[in-house]
């Protein structure tokens, strides 16, 4: 039998003797260091002699002290101080030296370390709640951007181009008395501590230096990090601290934080190693600029395509109509020539990362891998954790994730043979194995296709005659089954065309009474993350949407073929397609309000072309890649299927007074969904894989109080219950019970399409389901799963099939209770359940005893929240 | 065997249990409950029931005749038991309590098609936006409901509710307070009579499962409760709470004497009989025993006719509602009669709408169309001055002309004459307090 264990050990064995001798010698040799560090420059000689010396006494020299080590200790916490006070620009020959010496010491982490390692990386993204800011140290080029502007600075060329909102990029040249450029020691330092890119504050730290740096290795949930104290002085002794979050073995820094940072900057930011390169960059952010586009690589078409696809078109941003918020719209440019527009790009905007006072801006989407994502997710939610003093919970254990990664990938839970299965295999990645296999399975489609449809469709309409909700799954699921792009998908839906008979996506449009403003408010909710209803009889309440932009949106669906009475029902042999009549007016009124692609002033369309009917300019604005809304609303949602609420919540509130739990996380998911061409699947693999779904749903602290339950709960420091849909309810039942009586030992698939009893199963269940993590079914539905004939049938001796499947005399009755156990709860009972079980079904029945002893387990199995729940 | 979550024991329950020697409830726990009973006087426990009349009910052949125009059509109006007020022909018992009724006949609303009128009639809210609103029965239910009753705070009988399901749900409050269904139909006609002639009213499955005893139940039941306590206990907040005390109601509502009030039978059949062999009727008589057992909300519907959804006469409307006023009128007459003879009908108030009302003009196919311009309401019984009607509408019947009230007026006039003030608050899930209605009171029909 195996039992539940944490995929990961937790931590290596120490042997604590072995660890303390081990932090004495460490700290002697420090001190040693420092000591003969305070005063420079130090002879290469006295290395050598040092080295020889702490070789003799201790045994061992200091550029061995990991790599040659025998055992497996790690060190829990080693620290160092390192005192220098030697000048940057001087002292050529201490740095070089301590570069050597520090580099070969594997153990010793400082400030020269760290810029070694970054200057050989390239690019470099430094990001941050209200901007980012990018260094390349090897070309010399640095990238501030805020919510004001962009600001790019290229050190050898010395040209500064400047964008704010608004406005055409501004170049202008950096000036130096001395004509001598900074060096990448003090490029670094400024860009580290955000310092603003002026030729001013690039004077300032002209010659900067360290006074005090100092480290320290701890180990950080489940991994070590090592952080670095820096203090720099400038020449005029203004002193600045940073502390980086190294990562041990790279040396690069994972997170910094400044302590003093500029006015309205954050303190915190977190680092990105990017493969693009500078002109990318630069191209991506649409600065263009006479100076610089000597770089012939930089505008061939392909690359302009690129960049296109990645985020940046020429669509102009949202006008802000904030007025409280600082989001101030500067003219500042620096005095020189302006450049002139090299190409239709020009008049774009740059795009920034969401700020508190901002809408939402088209997401900047970074290259990253799988992984890559995966670990910025997890780290974007520790500092979140961390910054909150919220401590997550446990790691779920295997078995539970199994249960969990079934119900939300594959809408059921795990046959006792799947559970099996998973049990005996041994990887260390078996869970990431079962993900991938779950998503390459013909109940994935399905389930999502479910799950897609409960968006999309409203609850209590009639669509029997037009083929049901089913015939409207059957072709999602088909779309998901060929692994069809999102955007694709949401733009066949959109541009559906034909008589409803012909049901598929026409049901939407079916469900909908092809009303444009019905249509206006399903759509803005679950493609845009938005309640623009709201904004239907009057302006929105809470946020600035008015009653124009409402019907201006709805005006995308006005000139649909559709009679103009109010409908009570729709025909089949009506028919959707695009005609060149049909408005709509605000209620109440006889004004026209014409189409307007929402968050856009009338005179900023970014189309023009009346002839190219309404719905298809709103599908390629919708799904285009520089909709702010489109990539974000979708991440949000699948994020809110399998956590039970959203980094927005409610999932189609995106909105200016209802926050993001974190904005950056969104942004990082959003950018991979672009990136991937909108693959959901690779989005839900993402999140399946991040720490925070791999967290426990319970809590069992003494200094639980509800509000610290909540908090976690919110921050997806644990787990949320998630309620079971009613489809959900019956194919679990029906998985658990063995109702179709199929073998299970093959791979298991859910007949759910044409399957009466489940239909007539869900008529009878139906319960609201507006969130996912409200228990939202009541008496009645507590009574049909007590009484009702389903379970009657699934859980009586007679007609049950597990129960008859256990009848063979080869299982014991121990065995019996175990499988009974898996099939319903995916886990063998705890101690405590065996001794129920026993005092329930004692040793000494008869067969028939036993059967109804089994029979009410059963029952009792399957009315348990246990079972009911998704945790 | 009592369940630990029992609050409600009735006395022969705790003989029973004390002679079985298990003794699930301590005397120390039971007794203050009773005490606590006596000193909640009962006069003050206040009830509602919502006679709704699915489809629209024409006002123009029931409580605002026009006998003088065109638009008034082939029945009667004649003289109530209350001077100067005048009804159909078709309802004579009502006619004959008209000093207990007030009829609201400036109602104007301007909802025209039934999902939407429904959703605005019952909730008290226009339906859009992003707050799922309660319907009154979920509303006003927890507002009137005592913590130790084994019943629901809110019973719907006969329901339809294809044409909005949002419209019967409890909304933001959640699943608690929604309506436990008797006899739910979504479609119409949906209901058919057994053989003795009334129809099959009950809560599904509320019985065990065939073959399932009592003692077998109570052994599930233990060997449920044990396996919930470890999971329940380690993740208290939300759905698994939430999950565990619905069961906990559901269980209850199983075991509970009360849950013979859903069993008709027990009354003499002439009463039965006068009540009328149809769903509405019956409906009626299973409010009153649930009132007697006291569940605060009650709400019984007519409209589920066999062929059509009952008040929404298109077509040949005279036949349909001359045949529908005397279903309603056996129903309601007989049970205001019934509350009144058991002392009940003080506490008891009573509010008979519909989504909309129906054109005074009579279209050519005999029938009439939505109409939520100028349409009647009524109130009647514990907090009502009966016996007049407030506002007017135009001699043709086509606009109000005096007495204008929307939906608002009319939940806040009723919270008010349930005793709960004009404007009772809910909490929403974020802590905010909504009120029910914030309508102005009507004073003038209020006792």
């Amino acid at each position: 039998m195996t039992s539940e264990r944490p995929l990961h050990p937790s931590s290596i064995d120490n042997d604590p003797s072995e660890l303390q001798r081990n932090e004495d010698d460490e700290s002697s040799v420090a001190m040693l260091l420092s000591d003969a560090f305070d005063a420079p420059p130090v002879p290469r000689s006295l290395v050598k002699r040092l080295d020889a010396e702490i070789t003799e006494q201790w045994g061992h020299s200091p550029q061995l002290t990991r790599s040659h080590s025998t055992g497996t200790v790690t060190l829990a916490s080693a620290k160092r101080v390192i005192k220098t006070s030697w000048w940057l620009a001087g002292s050529v020959a201490a740095s070089v030296m301590l570069i050597l010496f520090l580099t070969a010491g594997a153990n010793t982490y400082a400030w020269a370390t760290v810029m070694e390692a970054m200057q050989q990386h390239g690019l470099i993204q430094i990001a941050d709640v209200d901007g980012n800011r990018w260094l390349d140290l090897s070309t010399q080029i640095a990238c501030q951007q805020t919510p004001q502007e962009t600001r790019w600075v290229d050190v050898r060329r010395r040209t500064v181009l400047v964008r704010s909102h608004d406005a055409e990029t501004q170049s202008s040249k950096l000036a130096f008395p001395d004509n001598a450029s900074p060096t990448g020691e003090e490029l670094l330092a400024m860009v580290l501590l955000d310092r603003p890119l002026t030729t001013e504050s690039i004077q300032q730290f002209r010659g900067v230096r360290i006074v005090h740096q100092e480290w320290e290795q701890r180990p950080d949930r489940g991994r070590e990090i090592v952080d670095l104290q820096v203090e720099f002085a400038t020449q005029d002794d203004q002193r600045y601290e940073l502390s980086l979050e190294l990562d041990p073995e790279s040396k690069l820094p994972l997170a910094i934080n400044v302590s003093d940072p500029p006015q309205d900057r954050s303190n915190k930011s977190s680092l990105t190693y990017l493969k693009e390169s500078a002109t990318d960059l630069r191209s991506r952010l649409q600065l263009a600029s006479a100076d610089l586009d000597g770089d012939a690589e930089a505008r061939s078409p392909d690359r302009i395509a690129a960049n296109i696809r990645a985020g940046s078109t020429k669509t102009k941003l949202p006008k802000t109509r904030d007025t409280s918020s600082g989001n101030v719209k500067t003219d500042a440019s620096p005095t020189g020539n302006q450049a002139q527009p090299a190409d239709a790009t020009r008049d774009s905007i740059v795009s920034l990362p969401v700020g508190p006072a901002n809408k939402w801006q088209p997401v900047s989407v970074i290259k990253r891998n799988g992984n890559q994502v995966i670990a910025r997710a997890d780290l974007i939610l520790d500092e979140l954790w961390a910054e909150q003093q919220i401590r997550p919970v446990d790691r779920a254990t295997d078995l539970q994730l199994l249960r969990r990664v079934y119900l939300d990938l594959a809408g059921r839970t795990p046959t006792v043979t799947e559970v099996r299965r998973f049990l005996e295999n041994d990887s260390k990645d078996r869970y990431r194995e079962l993900v991938d296999h779950l998503l390459d399975s013909p109940d994935y489609t399905s389930q999502m296709a479910a799950v897609w449809r409960s968006f999309l469709i409203p609850e209590g309409v009639d669509l029997d005659a037009f083929g049901g909700r089913e015939a409207f799954e059957k072709w999602l699921a088909e779309q998901f089954a060929n692994d069809e792009p999102y955007d694709k998908i949401v733009r066949r839906l959109l541009l559906a065309e034909g008589r409803l008979a012909q049901s598929g996506p026409l049901l939407f449009y079916s469900a909908l009474k092809l009303d444009a403003d019905q249509l206006a408010a399903r759509t803005s909710r679950v493609f845009l993350g938005m309640r623009l209803e709201c904004a239907q009889c009057h302006d929105h309440p809470f946020e600035p949407w008015s009653q124009e932009d409402f019907w201006s949106y709805a005006a995308f669906f006005a000139q649909i073929s559709r009679p103009k009475a109010m409908l009570e029902n729709v025909s089949t042999v009506m028919q959707v397609r695009d005609v060149d009549r049909g408005e709509v007016m605000l209620p109440e009124s006889e004004e026209v309000i014409s189409p307007r692609f929402l968050g856009q002033d009338w005179e900023d369309q970014e189309d023009s072309q009346p002839q190219v009917p309404r719905r298809q300019r709103l599908a390629n604005w919708l799904t285009g890649p520089n909709n702010p809304y489109f990539a974000r609303a979708t991440v949000n949602r699948v994020w809110s299927h399998m956590f039970g609420r959203g980094i927005v919540d409610p999932v189609d509130d995106f909105g200016e007074n209802n926050l993001p739990v974190s904005a950056d996380l969104i942004d990082t998911l959003a950018s991979q969904f672009i990136d991937s061409d909108f693959d959901l699947k690779q989005l839900v693999r993402t999140i399946a894989l991040t720490r925070a779904y791999q967290l426990s749903s319970s809590s069992n602290r003494d200094d639980d109080s509800p509000d610290a339950i909540e908090e976690r709960l919110t921050t997806f420091a644990q787990m949320n219950v998630k309620t079971l849909t009613p489809e959900q309810v019956y194919d679990c039942i029906a998985v658990a019970t063995l109702l179709d009586q199929r073998d299970t030992a093959s791979d298991y698939t859910l007949a759910r399409f044409g399957n009466s009893q489940r239909d007539t199963f869900l008529q009878q269940f139906a319960a609201p389901a507006t969130s996912r993590s409200e228990y939202l079914a009541g008496i009645p539905q507590a009574l049909m799963l007590m009484n009702g004939s389903l379970i009657g049938q699934a859980t009586h001796e007679q007609s049950s099939g597990l129960i008859r499947s256990l009848d063979a005399p080869f299982f014991t009755d121990e065995q019996r209770i175990e499988v009974l156990f898996m099939a319903t709860l995916s886990r063998p009972p705890h101690p405590s359940e065996r001794e129920l079980v026993a005092e329930f079904i004692p040793a000494d029945s008869s067969r028939e005893q036993r059967h109804t002893g089994m029979a009410d387990l059963l029952w009792a199995l399957i009315n348990s929240s246990e079972f009911t729940l998704n945790h | 065997m009592s369940f630990p979550n029992m609050n409600h024991p009735s006395r022969r329950r705790f003989m029973q249990s004390m002679a079985a020697g298990i003794g699930g409830v301590s005397a120390s726990g039971w007794f203050p409950r009773l005490a606590e009973a006596a000193a909640n006087d009962p006069k003050r426990r206040r009830h509602c029931i919502l006679l709704w009349m699915s489809g629209g009910p024409t006002q123009t052949d029931t409580f605002d005749m026009k006998p003088n125009h065109e638009n008034g059509g082939e029945f009667k109006e004649v003289q109530t038991s209350a001077p100067g007020l005048r009804f159909s022909e078709h309802l004579p018992k009502l006619g004959s309590m008209a000093n207990k009724l007030a009829v609201l006949r400036g109602l104007s609303t301007n909802e025209g098609d039934h999902g939407r009128g429904s959703y605005l009639m019952r909730t008290g809210q226009k339906p859009m936006g992003p707050v799922q609103y309660p319907c009154i029965g979920s509303a006003i239910g927890k507002q009137l409901a005592e913590d130790t009753m084994s019943l629901p705070s809110n019973v719907s009988i006969g329901t339809y509710r294809a044409f909005n399901q949002d419209a019967f749900g409890p909304g933001f409050l959640g699943p608690r307070f929604g309506p436990l269904f008797v006899g739910a139909t979504d479609v119409p006609g949906g209901m058919s009579n057994g053989e003795d002639g009334y129809p099959n009213l009950k809560v599904q499955y509320l019985d065990r499962a065939q073959g399932i005893d009592a003692e077998r139940m109570d052994k599930r039941l233990k060997i449920w409760r044990r396996l919930q306590s470890q999971f329940v206990t380690t993740r208290q907040a939300g759905a698994a709470g939430m999950h565990n005390e619905v069961y906990e109601g559901a269980v209850r509502l199983m075991n509970s004497d009360d849950a013979k009030a859903f069993d008709l039978t027990d009354e003499p059949e002439k009463l039965r009989e006068a009540y009328g062999k149809n769903v509405f009727g019956q409906g009626c008589l299973m409010a009153r025993r649930l009132i007697e057992r006291g569940v605060p909300f009650v709400e019984v519907s007519l409209g589920t006719g066999s062929t059509s959804v009952g008040w929404d006469t298109h077509t040949d409307n005279f036949n349909a509602v001359q045949n529908l006023s005397t279903i309603l009128d056996n129903g309601w007459g007989t049970l205001m009669q019934d509350l009144e003879d058991r002392g009940l009908l003080e506490s008891t108030t009573i509010l008979w709408m519909g989504e909309f009302g129906r054109t005074p003009a009579i279209n050519p196919s005999a029938g009439r169309d939505h109409f939520p311009n100028a349409w009647s309401s009524v109130l009647a019984g514990g907090g009502i001055a009966g016996g007049q009607a407030y506002g007017k509408t135009s001699d043709d019947g086509n606009e109000v002309v005096d007495g204008k009230i929307g939906v608002q007026d009319l939940i806040s006039t009723l919270c008010k004459a349930l005793g709960l003030g004009s404007a009772p608050s809910n909490m929403s899930p974020g802590g905010r307090p909504i009120p029910i209605a914030e309508g102005r009171a009507i004073e003038e029909v209020l006792a």
